[in-house]
């Protein structure tokens, strides 16, 4: 089966979960609004209308602001964020790397985890049989594997979530800002597994500030602001853009000016202005 | 993952799973001394300690259900944002986690049934299909609290209230002729803990009940809350991880 992401029209919107009483006036006012059913749900766009299609082969790389929608967008491809327009087909196994550890129970052992860890990203319970020790190998912890997670130092941690992760095969791989974890000689070994990684899944996107590695790894680039593709080219255009535009579209509002202004007040404030 | 749960509970704990056998144990305990002891009520101690036992094992169902089932989903918030994986695993997940204390219970309750209970009659044949439906309204009751919990988290102050208020307006630890005449059928008809419970007391007690009614109020009340429950997750499922 050939591996290939396609996005139609896609928009993922949040209802913003904070109300915008600042007192308690406000509070009873915005409370008798509700009740007079007058009171509709801000709603925060994530992302607007993108259309895109990866094909197999292709390394893409996803670089924007903070905010700007990267992850939801690799969210969203993974099938963690359904979305509220448009349609999104996606043919292969996905495999998100987006971050480490969350699946394990600390107060189980690495050995335990690393069942539970693989059951949780959709391994048969055969197949992580058949890898624990491959991953064990890799995650080098030695007589660790047998101590509860909690006594694991945090590289310890992200070298087992690494090595599980990359036990997996995927067809098409999403990767969010992981690529160096541990120390020294583990990030070396992870990144030539990451390289056989990305030689194995047939299709690859990648988030990153790593304007470098992008530049390396990736085959195309998309550069997303403000929840819409502000480009798609090859990495030396878009990056070049990028760069030059100091990672910030003229006259796109930050995403705290965008929060800022559908609460209708400061988030937090800012000393430097009062 | 169930397993892996349950093993991570009993971390550190000297007793492990001998708890999931005192617990229940000991709340019998304290409602018996409590009403025997203390308030001298209850008729014959034997009878009212049987009695007791049957309620208070059997009603653990819920509970033990609604702490496991109702923080399933926004408790794994960090777990579904980077993971595609079914939050109806997670609550099933739960589920199982509470059938393991209830049947556990049900080994407590069955030896002191084998020792101080009545000698069961034919209406016990009744007794496994009882059973099979109020697991199946508990789960209902889990499906619901765990996906309500989500956009409600008052439900979390909530839930545990009324659960005991439930539990008391149920024929769970008095007997069902303790309710004036003219209130039974009306209760039983649309409560269905009190069905389940007086179906209960019917079948392993000889407890005189409604029974029709009973019956068709608990597996009425069971199907339409089961239906409802998965329609529910098919609306609202794919909005979980954007509000959690």
């Amino acid at each position: 089966m050939r591996s290939e992401i396609q996005l139609d029209s896609v928009s993922i919107r949040f209802r913003m979960s904070y109300h915008q009483a600042r007192s308690s006036q406000q509070w009873l006012r915005e409370l008798s609004r509700r009740a007079l059913s007058r009171w509709r749900p801000t709603m925060f766009h994530a992302l607007s209308n993108i259309s895109l299609c990866i094909r197999e082969g292709e390394v893409v790389g996803v670089i924007g602001r903070n905010g700007c929608g990267k992850t939801t967008l690799l969210r969203t491809i993974a099938g963690i964020y359904q979305p509220d327009t448009g349609r999104v087909k996606v043919d292969g196994r996905v495999s998100a790397l987006l971050s480490l550890g969350t699946a394990f129970n600390t107060l189980l052992s690495g050995r335990e985890n690393i069942i539970l860890g693989g059951l949780t990203l959709g391994l048969r319970l055969r197949e992580i049989e058949r890898k624990s020790q491959e991953i064990i190998a890799f995650a080098e912890l030695g007589d660790f594997i047998d101590v509860p997670m909690r006594y694991y130092s945090s590289g310890m941690m992200s070298r087992l979530s690494f090595a599980l992760v990359i036990a997996i095969e995927p067809d098409i791989l999403l990767i969010d800002e992981t690529l160096s974890v541990g120390d020294i000689s583990f990030q070396n070994r992870s990144r030539s597994a990451m390289h056989t990684l990305l030689e194995q899944a047939s299709l690859q996107m990648i988030v990153s500030h790593d304007l470098n590695t992008i530049r390396k790894v990736c085959t195309r680039v998309i550069w997303i602001e403000s929840g819409c593709i502000a480009m798609d080219g090859t990495p030396t255009e878009v990056v070049d853009q990028y760069e030059e535009c100091g990672g910030v579209m003229a006259g796109s509002p930050s995403v705290v000016e965008r929060v800022h202004a559908l609460s209708g007040g400061p988030l937090f404030s800012d000393p430097a202005r009062s | 993952m169930a397993v892996g749960q349950e093993k991570a509970a009993v971390f550190q704990s000297i007793l492990g799973n001998v708890w999931l056998l005192l617990a229940p144990a000991l709340q019998i305990g304290i409602y018996f001394v409590l009403i025997v002891v203390i308030f001298k009520s209850g008729g014959e101690p034997r009878t009212t300690f049987m009695a007791l036992s049957l309620g208070i094992l059997h009603y653990s169902l819920l509970g033990n259900t609604a702490t496991q089932c109702q923080p399933a989903i926004h408790g794994n918030a960090s777990l579904l944002l980077q993971v595609r994986l079914e939050p109806f695993l997670l609550i099933w997940v739960g589920y199982l986690r509470a059938l393991r204390k209830w049947f556990a219970a049900l080994i407590v309750f069955y030896c002191l049934y084998a020792f101080f209970g009545p000698t069961p009659g034919v209406k016990i044949l009744a007794y496994p299909l009882i059973g099979v439906f109020w697991a199946a309204l508990c789960w209902s009751a889990g499906l619901w609290m765990a996906q309500l919990t989500v956009f409600v988290r008052d439900l979390e102050r909530f839930v545990p209230i009324f659960l005991q208020l439930l539990m008391y307006s149920a024929p769970v630890i008095y007997p069902v002729s303790f309710y004036p005449d003219s209130w039974v059928m009306t209760v039983v008809a649309f409560n269905p803990v009190a069905a389940a419970f007086a179906l209960f007391r019917w079948s392993l007690l000889g407890e005189p009940c409604p029974v029709e009614v009973c019956a068709a109020s608990l597996v009425l009340w069971t199907a339409a809350s089961l239906i409802l429950a998965h329609q529910a997750y098919a609306t609202l499922g794919r909005r979980f991880t954007k509000v959690i």
